[in-house]
């Protein structure tokens, strides 16, 4: 047989949460990318530029015959993926972000914490 | 009753009542805020104790307010030093010393794990300060029920451990103190990790009595054997056991074959004293699952 907390036990360990930070929560972690992202913020952007150059150089000699039109430009197809290519990063990043924020939030609005 | 009104260095009004006990360092009594008659403790250091470097842990420990870290905590929250001599107020902690409670325990094993709980987030409050207890015994620990919840009160800070603080006078009891402290008894040598050690010891001489090593569930175990061992780097921090009790409150079983209390985890599918199959095994399947399998005759 289960024995599951009472209503009261609950609340009390609920309070008691709020004062104590998880050991390792997802949170911890997002944060901890965050500010070593920020910390070699300067380093990253030239990597950033430097993949990026060599996406550009390898679709110039690779694929230009996939382009649509023939004007010797870069072809829009390359183009499309070249800039889409960081954008699950990035998403993956605001949501560290978004995740990083909410058990603050959560905490301080709490309405256990005043019945205990 | 006599009372007698004194001054805080926070400029409050307080009202003393009766001793309630004589420490190594002091005298306890009863007090009150004569504005509010908010119960708290006072205690007055013996004159030999008041030394500067007393009073600048004592007003150190005041300034950290530790009991708004947590409701576990009664920690210094004034200051005292005049004609009744120099001590500190704190918030009052009901209920009994854990020896004696556990003398005559009212509560049951669920009952015991959430106070277990309380236990460890007090000192994980702590913990997250830098600061550590220095003293964690059951004589520290106050438990009492109320509103049908078994609680915890971390009282006695003075052998608190800080690295803005000069080392406490003494060590504490050596029931409870870690090895390393054993083989080198130097305050110096007290910190966050001895604490941890100490609280293992408190968690076990709380749950034993209810469970069994069985019972206590393989996450438990792994935190006791990690928390007693000699590797202070190893031992588990508050938190951690504040985490895997919480779990475990939520995960208590009274067998319905013996009748005796056990942890399930995940993978538990028969009670570990008399191997009987546990009833109810889907409780660790989420809702949402159970329906669409009961939907579709799985």
């Amino acid at each position: 047989m289960r024995r599951s907390p009472s209503a009261n036990q609950r609340a009390y360990l609920q309070a008691l949460a709020g004062t104590v930070a998880p050991p390792a929560s997802p949170a911890a972690v997002w944060d901890r990318l965050r500010l070593r992202a920020q910390k070699r913020a300067s380093w990253l952007a030239f990597l950033a530029l430097v993949f990026l150059m060599t996406q550009l150089d390898s679709a110039r000699a690779t694929d230009i015959e996939l382009a649509p039109v023939d004007d010797g430009g870069l072809p829009l197809a390359i183009l499309g993926f070249v800039c889409a290519a960081p954008l699950p990063a990035l998403a993956a990043l605001l949501y560290g972000l978004r995740r990083a924020r909410r058990p603050a939030t959560e905490a301080d609005t709490n309405p256990t914490l005043e019945a205990v | 009753m006599s009372t007698l009104s004194f001054q805080g260095a926070s400029g409050h009004l307080y009202l003393r009542g009766d001793p309630l006990g004589v420490g190594a360092t002091g005298q306890v009594w009863r007090a009150w805020r004569q504005d509010s008659a908010e119960p708290l403790v006072l205690k007055l250091f013996d004159p030999r104790f008041g030394t500067p470097t007393m009073r600048r842990r004592t007003a150190w420990l005041a300034a950290q307010l530790l009991d708004r870290a947590s409701p576990v905590l009664h920690a210094p929250v004034d200051i005292v030093d005049g004609p009744i001599g120099f001590g500190h107020v704190s918030a009052f902690a009901g209920g009994v010393p854990l020896e004696a409670y556990l003398g005559t325990p009212i509560g049951d094993p669920l009952d015991h794990l959430v106070c277990a709980a309380a236990m460890a987030a007090g000192v994980a409050a702590m913990e997250q300060r830098g600061i550590a207890h220095g003293d964690l015994r059951w004589a520290n620990f106050r438990i009492g029920k109320r509103f049908g919840v078994l609680r915890a009160g971390l009282i006695d800070f003075d052998t608190c451990v800080a690295p803005d603080l000069p080392p406490p006078p003494s060590i504490g009891q050596i029931r409870y103190a870690a090895p390393e402290i054993r083989r080198d008894p130097q305050p110096a040598r007290l910190g966050i990790a001895t604490d941890r050690y100490a609280l293992a010891m408190l968690l076990r001489e709380l749950l034993a009595g209810m469970f069994d090593r069985d019972g206590l569930g393989r996450n438990l175990q792994g935190l006791f054997r990690r928390a007693l061992g000699a590797a202070p780097d190893a031992r588990p921090r508050a938190s951690e056991w504040f985490a895997a009790l919480r779990q475990a409150a939520e995960n208590v079983h009274q067998c319905d074959h013996c009748g005796r209390p056990f942890i399930a985890e995940a993978s538990t599918r028969h009670c570990p004293h008399c191997v009987q199959p546990l009833s109810g095994l889907s409780i660790f399947r989420p809702p949402s699952v159970r329906k669409s399998k009961e939907q579709y005759g799985v």
